[in-house]
């Protein structure tokens, strides 16, 4: 049992601690895999950048002692494609909340996707913009409460994991923060696959969304983690009517394909010949 | 070295190369086009890498991205492009990423007229991002002056680690004409200051004398933290008022430091003029020889060229003789400029703009027409 | 909620075990009193104190299986097996 040991050698702690997040929150708890599955792989921090957006995810770069890059709302994505396309031997691993990635970012999302750039997109999917005050965000499942859907939310909502595999993704996976010690297996299967990776992880917010539509505490939310999911392998065998209210977690989709990257130095070969 | 026949947006990728530009992001949009297609056929050759990227807001995030990652950077756009880029322009100035915009003017407002030009993004040049921020911007007036432009775009990005906009209108961006371009060898090339400290004694953005602080690059053993939030000498964000204001007022006091050298101006047969002409990018053709044919008539007109429209060269007018009773502020849009001028001359002189935005240039007829109130023509004197 | 008391009951009370000996570090300028750890460890290793914060009241019922850690969501608990430092975080 070493996990508990390694995290600390990750962490800017002596700086910005405690974290900024509401007690319960389950971003920590996905920080904290991240880092397990980086150490776990023997990647020198000095070659791992995280780029994040805006939101409460956003902080997650303030916390990790990487080449750690603050971005703009949404964009993310471009910019970490900036920074990997610039400097390609960098692991980039790109923090985004749910509103960040599916809503203003989606253009950015789609086309990270369809380029197969090498990079490891998180979505810390919790339901809601926790940042700002709890605003419907486009993750929010239809009849829930948030602020701006005081009436019960009517628009349908979107499957990150769907939207990533018909995007062009090659590795599309989901986990729970419930279910840390797999989804640490799941990060390091992600940033292992040489392309453009995505790894949504449905994460607790009690103090927003959990107090708006009235699911318990901290401890309640993560125990619903647990209830609502099923494996891949289970879902398989089970009819579209069970799975209507289930949150499906596992490996979706490993299909390596040529990557960005890659694929540019074959451009400069060609065009060194004309 | 032999002259070419080039365009503008030739000349500005062959400035770009020559300085070392090797990051090329962007996103078509007319009349900027031959600028990315240019870059993505030279670049892989040199070792420099060209994304064509989703939007324009992908486009100057992702060449943010690669100047942190260690890259000289560049994008290329036109005026509804360079709205939407705006916003990381702004992270740019904060994060204090050296990265060149090229801003091909086009007719406006909105979708406007994408093939005729403007000088119409002036003051979105300066004020377009939110907050208050320093920028630089600089427009050429000939195809020569491009590559001269970009060469030094780039060299005041890398030296004082801010965005810079090259302002280039549709007339320059697709004017051909006979250059003889400089030897590579005698471009002069500015990189950003590394640091050489150990790691862990480096502070990413401590103030010093200049006010630019070193910028290492990611992956280079100095992991730090870079954030558009009001951050501290560690890059970490804070609210302390001590440490936000020293962040804003660096940020200002890095350019302010430059001043002489980044207000680039030219004054031409002002030594007797009473009155002047003041203008910049393609007017200042037609502004040459407005003042020659004048000058033949007996006027005593003369030419101040500015180079640099941000910041402001208010030092061209400091100097300027009392004899100059009037000025004529011509430019292809409704005086945004002239404002400008207006304000550095606190009263002193008449300051007059000439206003031409029906899509063509102004002629050397229109602005003597204009200064001599003959009227008849499409610039219009206020 | 647990006195001050009945801690030092727990923790004074030596009880053979067949999982490794650890004690646990809590950073309670760190912890946010969520109650994951308490909540959740199936051995009931923590209670809460008169803060709220989580003490290990029976570190000899602990397997070491590091559910509590994962999923503390501050980094703020740390389990030190037997000859570890007490170094601060």
């Amino acid at each position: 049992m070493q996990k508990s040991i390694d995290v600390y050698a990750y962490l800017r702690h002596e700086k910005k601690f405690p974290l900024i997040w509401c007690a319960g929150c389950g971003n920590g708890i996905i920080l904290g895999s991240i880092i397990r599955a980086v150490d776990g792989l023997g990647l020198d921090k000095n070659l791992v950048s995280m780029v994040s957006g805006i939101g409460c995810s956003g902080r997650t770069s303030t916390y990790v002692d990487f080449n750690t890059l603050h971005t703009t709302h949404g964009r993310a994505l471009a910019f970490a494609t900036g920074v990997k396309f610039g400097r390609p031997e960098l692991t980039t691993l790109v923090v985004m909340g749910d509103g960040d990635c599916l809503s203003i970012g989606g253009n950015h999302f789609i086309h990270a996707a369809r380029r197969n750039i090498d990079m490891t997109a998180f979505i810390f999917n919790n339901n809601i913009y926790g940042m700002t005050g709890g605003q419907v965000s486009p993750t929010t499942p239809e009849g829930m409460i948030a602020s701006t859907a005081s009436y019960g939310n009517r628009e349908p909502n979107f499957d990150a994991c769907k939207l990533a595999v018909a995007a062009g993704a090659s590795f599309v996976a989901r986990g729970t923060t419930y279910e840390a010690d797999s989804l640490d297996e799941i990060i390091a299967l992600a940033i292992q696959n040489k392309g453009f990776s995505v790894v949504e992880v449905m994460t607790p917010c009690p103090t927003i969304y959990g107090r708006y539509n009235r699911l318990g505490n901290a401890v309640k939310m993560l125990r619903m983690q647990l209830e609502d999911t099923v494996t891949v392998e289970e879902a398989a065998g089970m009819s579209p009517e069970e799975l209507k209210d289930k949150v499906v977690t596992g490996v979706f989709h490993d299909a390596p394909r040529p990557e960005l990257c890659e694929e540019y130095e074959l451009v400069i070969e060609t065009a060194l010949k004309k | 070295m032999e002259a070419k026949l080039l365009m503008g947006n030739e000349a500005c990728c062959e400035g770009a190369l020559a300085v070392g530009v090797d990051f090329f992001g962007g996103y078509p949009i007319t009349p900027s086009n031959e600028i990315g297609e240019i870059m993505s056929r030279r670049l892989p050759k040199v070792g420099g890498r060209f994304i064509q990227m989703e939007d324009e807001i992908g486009s100057m995030a992702c060449i943010v991205g690669a100047s942190i990652a260690g890259r000289k950077t560049m994008t290329a756009t036109s005026g509804p492009g360079f709205s939407l880029m705006q916003e990381n322009l702004g992270f740019a100035a904060m994060a204090e990423a050296p990265c060149v915009i090229v801003n091909v003017m086009r007719g406006g407002p909105s979708t406007g007229m994408p093939t005729l030009p403007s000088q119409g993004d002036v003051q979105q040049a300066r004020w377009g991002t939110h907050g208050d921020h320093p920028i630089i911007a600089l427009t050429p007036s000939t195809v020569r002056e491009v590559f001269d432009l970009t060469v030094t775009s780039v060299n005041f990005a890398e030296k004082y680690r801010t965005p810079v906009v090259l302002l280039m209108d549709e007339v320059i961006g697709h004017l051909r004409e006979k250059v003889v371009l400089p030897q590579k060898e005698s471009v002069e090339v500015v990189n950003r200051a590394k640091p050489t400290c150990p790691p862990e004694w480096y502070r990413p953005f401590e103030d010093n004398k200049s006010g630019v602080p070193l910028m290492a690059p990611f992956g280079e053993g100095y992991r730090y933290h870079v954030t558009g939030l009001t951050h501290d000498e560690m890059g970490f964000p804070t609210t302390k008022k001590d440490e936000v204001d020293a962040l804003n007022q660096r940020l200002h006091r890095k350019i302010r430091q430059g001043f002489e050298e980044i207000m680039i101006h030219e004054s031409f047969l002002m030594e007797d003029a009473t009155t002047a002409i003041v203008t910049y990018g393609c007017v200042v053709r037609s502004a040459k020889t407005a003042v020659l044919e004048m000058r033949q008539e007996g006027k005593k007109v003369g030419l101040i060229k500015l180079t640099t429209l941000w910041p402001f060269p208010r030092i061209a007018f400091e100097n300027l003789s009392d004899q100059v009773e009037e000025i004529f502020v011509p430019e292809m849009n409704m005086g945004q400029l002239y404002r400008e001028v207006v304000r550095v001359n606190h009263g002193k002189r008449v300051v007059r703009k000439i206003s031409k935005v029906d899509g063509e240039m102004i002629s050397p007829e229109d602005i003597m027409r204009a200064i001599k109130r003959e009227g008849g023509s499409g610039a219009k004197v206020y | 909620m647990l006195s001050k008391k009945t801690k030092v009951k727990y923790t004074e009370k030596k009880k053979k075990s067949k999982y490794p000996m650890v004690s646990f570090q809590i950073f309670d300028k760190w912890c946010k009193r969520c109650g994951i750890c308490v909540d959740l460890c199936i051995h009931n290793v923590f209670m809460v104190d008169e803060d709220g914060y989580p003490r290990a009241v029976k570190p000899v019922e602990c397997n070491v299986c590091g559910f509590c850690i994962t999923r503390c969501p501050d980094f703020a608990l740390r389990i030190l097996e037997r000859g570890e430092k007490n170094a601060q975080g």
